[in-house]
């Protein structure tokens, strides 16, 4: 049984696991890119075809990110890191906290940055002088001696050591955050026209009802157009009722949500629902007169003897010149003639006439839905924290890098010389470069 | 309406577009006829394109608020092409000025031109400022494209000095050892293209938060897998395997600049594939 347990764990304490675990996820996650997702059926079936559409069915393609086998290999993969993490963070601790401050000869000696540098004078006055040097060019070192000899031992860039074990804990904290999210958490939609509410909403994927702790309530919504006719800002205004309590009111905007007992709203879209209203200017007649009238889509407005208009059909924006409306003229019940009216550009249709009348279209009520969407993520702020955490330790891993050297002095009558030799983690290069510097200085500082 | 080219914005930025040509032939000439001079010369004519590109950019910021429209110049693919050549110029002349790699000046040059050019002469690329739809309009995601663009410049740099390290060490495996004098050694080339790709890195991972944040406020849900976003995290992830290999394995050298290379072709993908390969594909969704 231990022996199993101990095998898993060594599976998963692997480097090379992670490696292929993540190369594994990157060429699955490609699939689903490329095979748009969540779909309805019918749609995939005419594009691939009953067969493959059987095949890729079975292997949850068409919502792989969220299939068993996809979240299997994620699994594994927080598996991995945790296991990872958990198996070197002693070691890195202890090497904190009991740093090797010798090293046997052979070691150095194997290092690639090493130096052989011949003295003067007694070894304690070298030590002295090598401590005041180093001290000003580098760091201070640590003195330690051993029957062989003396040891001085300097370090820098050690709390880069701690960065990539930062960086995958804080895998774990946005895996956790994830996790709450999806046990705790729904995200939904609520359409919603002005005036209405609810306290039912829809889950986005699986369209299941969640009925709310409150109701929600669209007192207004206003949206903005450019010129071109691009939305320029929609924005309800929403009450929140507790029964028939009011206990929260806000105007929310795309970006600018409402948080009501930890259930966000988002101002996610808006579509058009319904009849619109149409205000238009009347002028003309026998006495000259203009008259405001108010008509609904295909509502029969009476002109004079047997003419009447009727709005037949209304766009945002017609052709980029903005709120345009059809108008049908009738006489009697026969359809006569049909003009188009332009708000911005009241003139475009000013020399016609009906009937000695001028139409003016002068605005839209246009009534649209508020389409809202509902959500509740208690394990955001977990991922939001692992995010934090997992950039402080990128940045701790490589704004710096560990390096350490030391210096061994021989205790032997017949040597007048000493070894230094260092080593670094990362940036091997920078190193070389610096290591060099220091050799100079020692040389050029010793043998004054 | 607008009549493309007769703003101050487009004019100074096909200017742009030529001086870094011009750059590009001095440092071109620079590496055939090896004179240090010409080099200077490129690097001295890229700053000046790349200070019109500024201004181009900065004119452009300025016509969106006379146009009401009022936004960071980031938002379109016109934009967003021209923004990226000056990330790279941006970052490449601050990298030059740390360590002199005049020679990276011919591929940054060329890249900035390329981009540069194709916003402006492809068909497909409109140049006019356009309005913002209301979810555009946050700052998390202006902060969000700036940091994936100095991602995407970090690592575009880092192929060039893998390029370079590939060239260099394949003349000094053909000439018995001979150094390319005109490049820098294939040490400091390797070390460069590792610590391009660690800063790179970073402000992906930067990136990618602040576009996971953008969405939160937006809808709700920091992650949807869309193409874009799986794509930008497969392509941290690629960077993740080098780094680990070159940590864990020691991987350097050659190995290294070969995966650096590849490595720029999911930046590529990220940023230009999943717009221009990957719409083809879905259109039917949206039929
Ligand atoms: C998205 C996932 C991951 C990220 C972002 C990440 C990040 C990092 C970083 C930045 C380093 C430092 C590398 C350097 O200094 O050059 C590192 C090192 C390392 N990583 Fe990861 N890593 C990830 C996944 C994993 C996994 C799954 C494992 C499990 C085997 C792992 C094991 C290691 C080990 C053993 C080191 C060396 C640590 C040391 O300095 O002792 N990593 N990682």
């Amino acid at each position: 049984m231990d022996k199993i347990v101990d095998k898993i764990w060594r599976f998963f304490s692997s480097v090379k696991l992670a490696i292929v675990l993540i190369l594994i996820i990157i060429a699955t996650a490609i699939i689903g890119t490329v095979i748009q997702q969540g779909l309805p059926d019918e749609m995939y079936m005419k594009h691939y075809g009953m067969s493959v559409f059987h095949v890729l069915n079975a292997f949850d393609l068409f919502d792989m990110y969220h299939s068993w086998w996809f979240e299997l290999l994620l699994m594994m993969f927080i598996v991995n890191v945790i296991v990872c993490t958990w198996e070197r963070l002693p070691a890195i601790f202890k090497m904190f906290s009991n740093p090797k401050l010798k090293l046997p000869v052979e070691h150095l000696n194997a290092f690639k940055e090493k130096a052989t540098i011949p003295y003067n004078g007694s070894r304690q006055t070298l030590i002295k002088n090598l401590q005041q040097k180093l001290k000003e060019i580098y760091k201070s070192p640590i003195h330690d001696d051993s029957k062989e000899g003396d040891y001085l031992y300097l370090e820098k860039g050690r709390i880069a050591r701690f960065g990539p074990y930062v960086t995958h804990i804080s895998l774990i904290i946005i895996f956790v955050g994830v996790l709450i999210g999806s046990f705790f958490g729904f995200e939904s939609y609520l359409n919603l026209v002005p005036g209405e509410s609810s306290d039912v909403v829809r889950t986005l994927r699986t369209n299941e009802k969640i009925t709310l702790p409150f109701t929600i309530k669209c007192n207004h919504f206003n949206v903005e157009f450019y010129n071109s006719g691009i939305p320029k800002a929609y924005k309800s205004d929403l009450s929140i009722l507790s029964g028939n309590t009011l206990v929260a009111r806000k105007v929310i905007d795309v970006n600018k949500p409402l948080t009501y007992k930890g259930i966000t709203i988002y101002q996610a879209s808006y579509g058009q629902a319904g009849a619109s209203n149409f205000s238009l200017a009347l002028q003309g007649g026998d006495h000259n007169v203009e008259n405001d009238v108010s008509l609904n889509l295909h509502q029969l407005y009476h002109i004079a003897g047997d003419t009447s208009i009727e709005v037949l059909d209304y766009a945002q924006n017609y052709q980029g010149f903005g709120p345009t409306i059809l108008v049908g003229v009738y006489k009697g019940s026969k359809l006569m003639n049909t003009g188009i009216y332009l708000q911005k550009y009241p003139d475009f249709h000013g020399a016609e006439r009906v009937d000695g009348y001028t139409i003016k279209f002068l605005k839209a009520d246009e009534s649209f839905y508020t389409g809202l969407q509902v959500a509740k993520d208690p394990g955001a702020p977990y991922v939001a924290a692992g995010a934090i955490v997992l950039i402080v330790g990128l940045i701790m891993s490589f704004f710096s890098y560990r390096r350490r050297i030391w210096i061994f002095i021989p205790d032997s009558p017949s040597s007048q010389s000493f070894v230094i030799a260092g080593v670094a983690d990362r940036n091997k290069y920078s190193f070389e470069m610096e290591f060099e510097k220091i050799v100079q200085e020692i040389k050029k500082g010793v043998n004054v | 309406m607008m009549h493309i080219g007769h703003q101050t914005n487009t004019l100074l930025l096909s200017i742009a577009t030529f001086v870094y040509v011009v750059a590009m032939f001095f440092y071109l000439f620079g590496l055939v006829f090896k004179k240090k001079y010409l080099d200077i010369a490129g690097f001295v004519v890229f700053v000046v394109g790349f200070l019109i590109e500024t201004a181009g950019l900065a004119a452009r910021w300025v016509e969106s608020y006379h146009l009401d429209y009022g936004h960071i110049p980031i938002t379109n693919l016109y934009e967003s092409l021209i923004f990226l050549s000056w990330t790279i110029a941006l970052t490449y002349i601050i990298v030059d000025l740390k360590y002199k790699i005049r020679k990276l000046g011919f591929p940054v040059s060329l890249t900035a031109f390329i981009f540069m050019a194709y916003a402006s002469f492809s068909p497909d690329v409109s140049s006019r400022i356009e309005p913002l739809v209301p979810a555009l309009k946050s700052n998390w995601l202006v902060f969000h494209v700036i940091t994936s663009f100095f991602g995407y410049a970090f690592f575009a740099l880092a192929f060039g000095a893998s390029v370079f390290y590939l060239i260099s060490d394949w003349y000094t495996r053909h000439t018995n050892g001979k150094v390319l004098a005109y490049l820098p050694s294939t040490k400091i080339l390797d070390d460069m293209s590792y610590k391009l790709i660690i800063i790179g890195e970073i402000l992906l991972a930067i990136g990618i938060i602040t576009g996971a944040a953008w969405a939160d406020y937006a809808w709700g849900r920091y992650w949807s897998w869309d193409p874009k976003e799986t794509w930008s995290l497969i392509t941290f992830l690629i960077y993740v395997v080098y780094l680990h290999l070159r940590y864990s394995w020691g991987w350097h050298g050659r190995a290294a600049a070969i995966f650096a290379i590849v490595g720029f072709g999911f930046v590529l993908f990220t940023y230009l594939g999943v717009n221009l390969v990957l719409s083809g594909l879905h259109s039917y969704g949206s039929a």
